[in-house]
């Protein structure tokens, strides 16, 4: 068996091929076209003198044509259910914003129950609770403080309260996952 | 300014009948080509894209991944990407290799992330699926029994077979029989030499055409 096209390729002179495994891994690169043109002669030779190599040749030309005709899986899903996940997804994803912004809201429902005060704590609440998700609005933002500085004794204990109950809720579920999917897409 | 919209109006109808795409009509190449017409491929033309070439994804992720329960969420994925990206493709004659590529892509991504999470046992696992692990016993010559598999019968077998590969041969031997990529590229993307390639393909063959052969030499 491979003795005899061993013994063959010896007669040829090639001894660098000797074992099997040379052998039959130049045959490999030389169906792939993965060969030099001293490698290319050698394996050609090989083909018209040994009929080992001929018959693994023939077997990867068949195992070639098997590959490239080898017929499509069961679909992972249904292609119509595909298009609308797709689109689901594509869709939702830029729209992050707006999906905060109600969440917040519904964080601020409870704390106008809380004082009577609440409505104008909410209106600061939002900007800052809105800002993690349009990072330019920030700077704009920052500057109210400064003229607002003499409210901000009246509010001092709603103001700090606020950021203890909503801030992590509202950061950690959401931010976090899609903002690093739709950072990377490639 | 209000007398002239009477007339740009009237121009524009005339143009209307020929603008809308009925994007089944078109080749591959003019799909293409269309969902690359503005910022985002319109939603018609794109699904258009998806059902052409859903199975060649899902092809590929399968015979990549025979083991994932969830190729399905892969598979939305890499049209994520592809939707996000496709107006950046610059030859897109070529568009099914690159679509090959963003699945590969992804699918390496996914399995780094779930070596990662299972590094107890992939500590010990590239040991025994390193190269070491296929032999080169060749094939005896003699052909095997005369009965012939059904050409059914004989695909399972091959998918069966090239799943049972060891991850790391079978990934290779994938990527050069299904999506056509040259050995360079396949070193690059699976992170080692040519040689290691070469040899990666080399075995895949050869233990595929040792399970096969009763098929291989049938015809």
């Amino acid at each position: 068996m491979s003795s005899q096209g061993q013994s063959e390729s010896n007669l040829h002179g090639d001894s660098l091929y000797e074992t099997p495994k040379d052998r039959f891994e130049l045959l490999s690169a030389y169906l792939d076209g993965e060969v030099t043109a001293t490698e290319r002669r050698q394996v050609e030779e090989w083909l018209a003198n040994d009929p080992t190599v001929q018959q693994l040749h023939a077997r990867l030309l068949k195992l070639r044509q098997a590959f490239r005709s080898i017929p499509a899986p069961a679909p992972s899903q249904p292609v119509e259910a595909a298009i609308d996940q797709v689109f689901d997804k594509i869709e939702r994803r830029p729209n992050l914003s707006l999906v905060r912004g109600v969440n917040t809201q519904r964080f601020a429902i409870p704390m106008s129950v809380a004082a009577m005060f609440v409505g104008a704590v909410t209106v600061f609440g939002l900007n800052r609770l809105q800002s993690p998700s349009a990072p330019q609005p920030v700077a704009v933002q920052q500057s109210e403080p400064l003229e607002t500085g003499g409210l901000m004794v009246a509010l001092d204990q709603p103001v700090v309260a606020i950021p203890k109950t909503t801030s992590p809720n509202v950061k950690t579920p959401e931010n976090k996952p899609f903002d690093h999917k739709g950072g990377d897409a490639h | 300014m209000s007398q002239s919209f009477p007339v740009s109006w009237s121009s524009v109808e005339v143009a209307v009948p020929q603008t809308p795409v009925q994007a089944e009509k078109l080749s591959n190449y003019d799909l293409v080509l269309q969902c690359q017409v503005g910022h985002r491929p319109e939603k018609a033309v794109f699904a258009e894209l998806m059902r052409r070439y859903q199975s060649h994804v899902d092809k590929v992720l399968y015979h990549l991944a025979p083991d994932w329960q969830d190729r399905a969420d892969l598979a939305q994925e890499v049209w994520i990407r592809v939707y996000r990206n496709i107006p950046r493709l610059n030859e897109p004659v070529k568009f099914r290799g690159w679509l090959s590529r963003i699945a590969t892509n992804l699918f390496y991504d996914e399995l780094r992330k779930r070596k990662r999470t299972a590094s107890p046992l992939s500590l010990d696992a590239p040991l025994s699926l390193e190269d070491g692990e296929l032999d080169w016993e060749i094939a005896s010559e003699t052909p095997g029994p005369d009965e012939e598999l059904s050409t059914r019968e004989f695909y399972d077998q091959l998918n069966d077979a090239i799943a049972d590969l060891p991850e790391v041969f079978r990934t290779t031997i994938v990527l050069r029989e299904i999506e056509g990529m040259a050995y360079e590229e396949i070193a690059e993307i699976t992170g080692v030499s040519l040689g290691t390639v070469k040899s990666r393909i080399a075995r895949a063959r050869l233990r595929l055409q040792t399970q096969l052969q009763q098929y291989l030499d049938g015809k």
